[in-house]
């Protein structure tokens, strides 16, 4: 049986969206939009961060696909004193104009285009509180109407379902669930390159993964076992004949994979059950090589052939300065000082006994 | 019996002797030497390691315990090492291979500790553990007692250990491997043998942990 947790967790490495620029430029559309709404005496707003890069399961795009970050700008206002909601979205529409060459005003928020390769989606919300404890929020569309809207509930409810898979952190802190949902992005983004409304959104993939997948360590140590995670996970993914139906936890509760034809369903499904295909070979398989090779099939380059993980594992142990000949050597002598060790005990971890 | 004094005399010059660069830690209880261990061929420095011995409250009965302080080490049990940086160098069971009360400690820092801190190197260069490794937790300590009786079932390591249990052990037992013979004719040295080098204590402890493994689990 092959072990490929490793492979797993480089491959979740090569694609995590990873630093901050998103974050700086989120900071300074944000500012631009304040400024705007001061000079000309509009509500202010407070920041919802959400999305995909507060969950944690953000990932960079492939070929010439932007990356984005969501930002919702709560007013404090009613929304009976704004029954149209294109009025407040004209104001953010207005403050960011000519901040780049390109904003968008989509159906649930305003998109602003960076020529970098990424853009900022802005969601408007009104924001009524009757009291401390209770507050009512509503999202602007584009058509004008409010829809009751929890994004704070719905962040705290994927906060939660992440909590529960603590035990499965690795190095820089993702949980397998994180993980997992990130590995369906690409797979989903090799399967739809472009944005089509057949094509599951990140939002989906994350709560059918809190709905489906279970924490799942190696039988032999404590170390995570995502090959098998998804494997399983695939499994309760088509075990029913019917669509996959997820409703959101929170208003509108919708289904969230509602949109996606009957037809592009049944292709989905057969998707997820030639992945498990794959997943399982490649579980059963002794030799590591074709195993990591064969899940590039689904995964794409990012997936990590075994040489890679060697690489990466010898200029983790040297630095990333020296040439692969000092490497080789260096490798060279300490095998040989362990070969002239004598009576050496085979090193154990027994933290209990 | 060694005064304190020539106690501490005696490690201090097993340090200047046997382990130059090697200091006593100030005020430590129990003592504890700290240095490094370098690791080099042909005079040229491949890895280094910071680490602390610390002698054990049972001293000389029990092994110091041994610290990677330099924090070279990702603290997680594939690599062998605990929270505290308190290095895994061998299971419980086999420790008296490598420390007796008559160790010196620099022969011990020379030996196990130093192959330890190989193995780490060649870990981080290669992937690979130059001297194999135990199984984590209780799997590798029954890995060490079914090398040590040639056996592979757990139930019957359990016996085994049971039987080592018992004072004094009769050859005319039948001998927990179950091929029919009585213990003189099958495994009664190596049962002689575990008493010699396992503490009773620690036995004990094992018998628990593997009946309570062995035990079915209760569905509610």
């Amino acid at each position: 049986m092959a072990n490929l947790q490793r492979h797993f967790e480089l491959f979740h490495n090569n694609i995590k969206v990873a630093g901050v620029p998103l974050a700086e430029k989120r900071d300074i559309i944000l500012e631009v939009i304040r400024k705007y709404l001061r000079e000309k005496g509009l509500p202010g707003f407070e920041l919802i961060n959400q999305g995909s890069y507060i969950y944690g399961v953000g990932i960079l795009p492939l070929g010439d696909n932007e990356y984005d970050i969501d930002v919702g700008l709560s007013f404090n206002i009613k929304k009976a004193d704004y029954p149209d909601a294109r009025v407040v979205r004209k104001w953010v529409l207005d403050a960011v104009k000519g901040h780049t060459n390109k904003v968008r005003d989509r159906g649930p928020c305003i998109r602003v285009h960076y020529a970098a390769g990424f853009h900022v989606d802005l969601v408007i919300y009104a924001r009524y509180n009757s009291s401390d404890q209770f507050e009512d929020l509503y999202l602007g569309k584009n058509d004008g109407s409010w829809a009751k809207s929890e994004p704070k509930k719905l962040k705290e409810y994927i906060n939660a379902a992440i909590e529960k898979f603590g035990s499965t952190k690795v190095d820089g802190g993702a949980t397998q669930i994180q993980r997992v949902t990130r590995y369906q992005k690409r797979w989903n983004d090799i399967r739809f390159p472009d944005d089509s409304s057949d094509k599951p959104t990140g939002i989906a993939l994350l709560l059918l993964s809190i709905e489906k997948l279970k924490p799942t360590l190696s039988a032999n140590s404590n170390e995570s076992d995502d090959l098998a995670a998804m494997i399983n996970f695939c499994d309760q993914v088509t075990f029913f004949f019917s669509r996959i139906v997820v409703k959101k936890p929170t208003p509108e509760y919708e289904d969230v994979f509602g949109k996606i034809s009957d037809a592009e369903m049944q292709k989905l499904k057969d998707a997820y059950s030639e992945m498990r295909k794959i997943l399982y070979a490649a579980q059963i398989n002794s030799n590591v090589f074709a195993a990591a090779e064969s899940l590039q099939q689904i995964f794409g380059d990012d997936f990590p052939a075994e040489e890679e993980i060697k690489k990466s594992e010898i200029s983790a142990a040297l630095g990333r300065d020296e040439t692969d000949s000092v490497q080789m050597a260096r490798i060279q002598a300490l095998k040989s000082i362990a070969s002239g060790v004598k009576d050496a005990p085979k090193p154990h971890s027994d933290f209990t006994g | 019996m060694t005064s304190p004094d020539d106690f501490l005399a005696n490690i201090e010059n097993d340090l200047v002797n046997n382990l130059p660069g090697w200091k006593i830690e100030n005020g430590s209880s129990p003592l504890a030497v700290m240095g490094s261990i370098i690791i080099e061929k042909d005079g040229v420095t491949l890895d280094a390691f910071e680490v602390r011995v610390q002698l054990s409250p049972s001293h000389p009965d029990d092994h110091p315990i041994v610290y990677e302080t330099g924090g070279k080490i990702e603290r997680i049990p594939d690599q062998h090492i605990s929270a505290d940086g308190s290095a895994c160098l061998f299971v419980e069971d086999e420790a008296s291979r490598f420390w007796t009360e008559k160790t010196k400690l620099s022969d011990f820092i020379n030996g196990p500790v130093y192959a330890y801190f190989v193995g780490q190197s060649v870990f981080a260069a290669t992937g690979e553990w130059p001297f194999g490794e135990r199984r984590h937790y209780l799997a590798g300590v029954l890995d060490f007692y079914r090398e040590h009786f040639k056996v592979s079932d757990p139930v019957v390591v359990l016996e085994f250990l049971k039987v080592a249990l018992k004072s004094p052990v009769k050859g005319h037992w039948y001998c927990p491997c179950g091929n029919g013979l009585v213990l003189r004719k099958c495994h009664l040295p190596e049962v002689r043998l575990l008493q010699k080098i396992v503490k009773r204590s620690r036995i004990i402890s094992v018998v628990d942990q593997v009946s309570k493994a062995l035990a079915p689990s209760k569905h509610t």
